[in-house]
């Protein structure tokens, strides 16, 4: 744990972001999910509105698949945390709620959190294009949710 | 086995059955239905099933394996209390000994056999990689079976899962999830599906899900399943997707000939056709890990004894004057009208942990009997809660089992007894690896032990509060006993804080150095005693008492021999222990000093310091 405390984790998130963005290789992508897994579950004791950026910011590099597996895994792993609140990152909480959606792990959005975020984020998803890998997936996944009355 | 080739799954059973002497409508009744299980191939003419079904030889040998794997885990468990017995002991000879009543035939198992017999089966199961998923590629495994308008969908904002059209799998789905911590009732098999693809790729799907894999939660395996029964016969891009993903998952390539060969050294392991009683053990192995690390193993003469007539496994001193044990089968009586059960007037759970007086059904912490189903027996699970209740009025009792329980198994102990549902209950796939059930079973042995700081017999304590500690300088030990052993002997030992040592015994009543005296009052030799031992120090002296079986015509063991020692207005009860290790009843050593009073209470075949009078 102490190798994952600490400023070390933000920086070293980012790198291997920076990785999954620039490279190319399904392979790489996935072995690179699984080093960053526990690094973005430690993420949430450094500072949390922070992690759910980071977690965004996964969904949208990855494909659906492999994004679904990451974000489900450091999801759960935050929920393990004895601090765990959905509200604890803040104003960051669009990023949580769309890392969810666009990696088709909606199942996993707590209620009646999700009824006061889900507006605001679908507002996002639907009238912000962003980049991301597998986009008309993703995109699927967001009207799916808008259709079914949020 | 290996000498022939083997080219089909259903010729690959009928050798496993010939060559292990499996006992199909019996004792390996079960096997047969765990695998017909997990391979979705009914269990009638199952051999014939396999090769209908397309299995091949290799998926067939996985999931045999995997079968394997939790008595691997065991042996493994067990193996490390045998270690740290032996540690404890001269060398390593320890055996572990079974010893039945007259319809089951004794065995013992050697330290070094045993290790040949878990190295034999991690060889075996570690060739079964092929199930091995990270936790990632669990969740991609997982998501293939999350399909949106076909497997889901979301309505009002929540994300609503479809029902599978098999009232059955319905059924099993709508289970509470957290009740208990057994987990499921057993799995429905895979779906069918009309391409042999499909069908074989569906198993191997199942292969993940099976109770042996630790990397998928209940809630998981139920996405799956739902997902499954959903799409087999629905989703045409099901057999791509599960394609795509098995194609990166290595395969082990093993070569069947060496998997063959091990296989056929591990059906014959004497562990693996004692694999009812490996459980058992394993359980009490788990009982014991859960006192932590400084409970002492017992052995008699080399051995620890598992006995249908009853064995004391451990004990965890708790403090000074207080000690909890471990027993195998403690017959008890059952003091109820009417037994539930077959049981009569007597009852012998498969372990109870015990504060003191032993043998007093009141003292009894907690009992845990084990069961080896693969499907719950709700009249015979509750049945046997109910009487161990009674018959242990405080304990919690609980109850293990190998395969999953439900809570409909305490649901019947609440309507047929409702006084002991509080203190009964049951978890379910009690076997190594399942994270969940054995931190269940951990943290209802912690709940019930008595706290280490509060266990200490309020009359003692005046001898050993921390930083309060009273010179225990004058004190008497009294042994009283029965018509036999006819002649029983309290023996003393004193040694001055300069080395100076003496020894009170029938032959030398008086013993004084510097001061400091002990006394013995009489030699009764005809039985009853009493004897009394009494002391005085003036300054720093240590003592250590035992008495010894002289006359030796039954052992001291559990012959009913108190001893009272009083110290100042402290009092401190013993009687002598069941276990038989010898003829040496060691007692106590004592710090006149600190007034630490340090509890031994067993029996040994010698005694505790030199006896060099007698």
């Amino acid at each position: 744990m102490t190798e994952l405390a600490g400023e070390a984790v933000p920086g070293r998130v980012s790198a291997i972001a920076a990785r999954i963005r620039e490279s190319e290789d399904i392979e790489e992508w996935r072995k690179l999910s699984v080093d960053v897994a526990p690094l973005m579950i430690a993420y949430w004791d450094v500072h949390p509105h922070s992690a759910m950026e980071m977690l965004e910011v996964f969904a949208h590099c990855l494909p659906v698949d492999l994004a679904h597996s990451l974000v489900r895994s450091v999801v759960l792993g935050w929920r393990e945390k004895p601090k765990y609140d959905p509200d604890a990152g803040g104003t960051a909480d669009h990023c949580y709620m769309s890392a969810l959606i666009l990696s088709e792990n909606y199942d996993l959005a707590e209620h009646p959190w999700a009824e006061r975020v889900l507006p605001h984020t679908l507002d996002k998803e639907l009238n912000y294009e962003r980049p991301m890998r597998d986009t008309d997936r993703k995109r699927a996944l967001v009207h799916c949710i808008h259709a079914g009355g949020a | 086995m290996s000498s022939e080739p083997i080219g089909s799954a259903g010729k690959l059973w009928s050798a496993i059955v010939e060559r292990a002497g499996l006992n199909l409508k019996l004792y390996d009744g079960q096997l047969l239905d765990e695998l017909a299980e997990s391979l979705g191939v009914p269990k009638d003419d199952f051999a014939g099933g396999l090769d209908r079904e397309g299995v091949s030889v290799e998926e067939l040998l996985a999931s045999f394996l995997s079968l394997v794997e939790p008595y691997a885990g065991m042996l493994r468990e067990i193996l490390a209390l045998f270690t740290r017995a032996s540690a404890r002991s001269s060398g390593e000879n320890l055996r572990i000994r079974f010893d039945f009543d007259e319809a089951r035939r004794n065995f013992e198992l050697d330290l070094r056999n045993f290790r040949d017999w878990e190295r034999s089966l991690e060889a075996v199961v570690g060739l079964v990689e092929v199930y091995r998923f990270g936790e990632l590629d669990v969740y991609e495994l997982r998501h293939i079976f999350v399909v949106p308008d076909l497997t889901y969908r979301i309505e009002h904002g929540r994300w609503v899962e479809f029902e599978p059209p098999d009232d059955g799998v319905r059924d099993w789905l709508a289970q509470d999830v957290h009740e208990a911590a057994g987990g499921l009732s057993p799995m429905p098999p895979p779906p069918s599906a009309a391409s042999e693809e499909l069908r074989a790729l569906l198993r191997r799907v199942w292969g993940v899900l099976r109770p042996e894999s630790d990397v998928l939660t209940a809630d998981d395996v139920r996405t799956i399943v739902r997902g499954a029964y959903v799409l087999a016969q629905t989703d045409a891009d099901l057999t791509r997707r599960l394609r795509e993903f098995f194609v990166r998952i290595p395969l082990t390539e093993v070569e069947t000939s060496i998997l063959l060969d091990r296989l056929d050294e591990v059906l014959n392991l004497p562990a693996w056709k004692r694999r009812e009683d490996l459980y058992s053990v394993w359980v009490g192995t788990r009982l014991i890990a859960a006192l932590g690390a400084e409970a002492r193993v017992h052995q008699v003469d080399g051995a620890i004894s598992f006995s249908f007539r009853g064995s004391h496994l451990a004990t965890l001193s708790v403090s000074p004057s207080a000690n909890v044990h471990v027993w195998s089968e403690l017959q008890t009586p059952l003091t109820t009208a009417k037994p539930m059960g077959k049981r009569k007037a007597r009852i012998k759970p498969d372990y109870v942990l015990s504060g003191e007086p032993l043998m007093n059904p009141s003292a009894s912490l907690l009992v845990v009997e084990c069961k080896q189903y693969l499907q719950q027996g709700k009249r015979n699970f509750s049945n046997a809660l109910v009487d161990y209740a009674r018959g242990h009025p405080t304990a919690t009792v609980l109850l293990v089992n190998y395969g999953p329980t439900t809570s409909t198994v305490v649901d019947r102990v609440a309507e047929i007894a409702p006084e002991v549902r509080d203190r009964t209950c049951v978890i379910g796939k009690f076997r190594p690896r399942h994270g969940l059930a054995l931190d269940e079973f951990e943290r209802l042995v912690r709940e019930v032990m008595p706290s280490r700081e509060s266990a200490a017999v309020p009359a003692l304590s005046p001898l050993r509060r921390e930083g309060e500690a009273q010179p225990a300088t004058e004190g008497t030990l009294t042994l009283t006993w029965g018509a036999s052993p006819q002649d029983l002997d309290i023996h003393g030992w004193l040694e001055d804080s300069k080395g100076r040592t003496g020894h009170v015994s029938y032959s030398n009543r008086i013993c004084e150095i510097e001061g400091n005296r002990l006394e013995l009052d009489a030699d009764v030799t005809e039985g009853y005693g009493p004897e009394t031992l009494r002391w005085a120090t003036h300054g720093s002296a240590a003592l250590v008492f035992a008495a010894h079986n002289f006359s030796g015509e039954q052992p001291i063991a559990g012959c009913g021999a108190r001893v009272e020692v009083l110290i100042g207005s402290s009092k401190l009860e013993l009687e002598a222990p069941n276990e038989d290790a010898g003829r040496w009843w060691q007692l106590f050593a004592l710090d006149t000093i600190s007034g630490t009073l340090s509890l031994r209470n067993v029996t040994t075949p010698s005694a505790p310091k030199e006896v060099e009078n007698d």
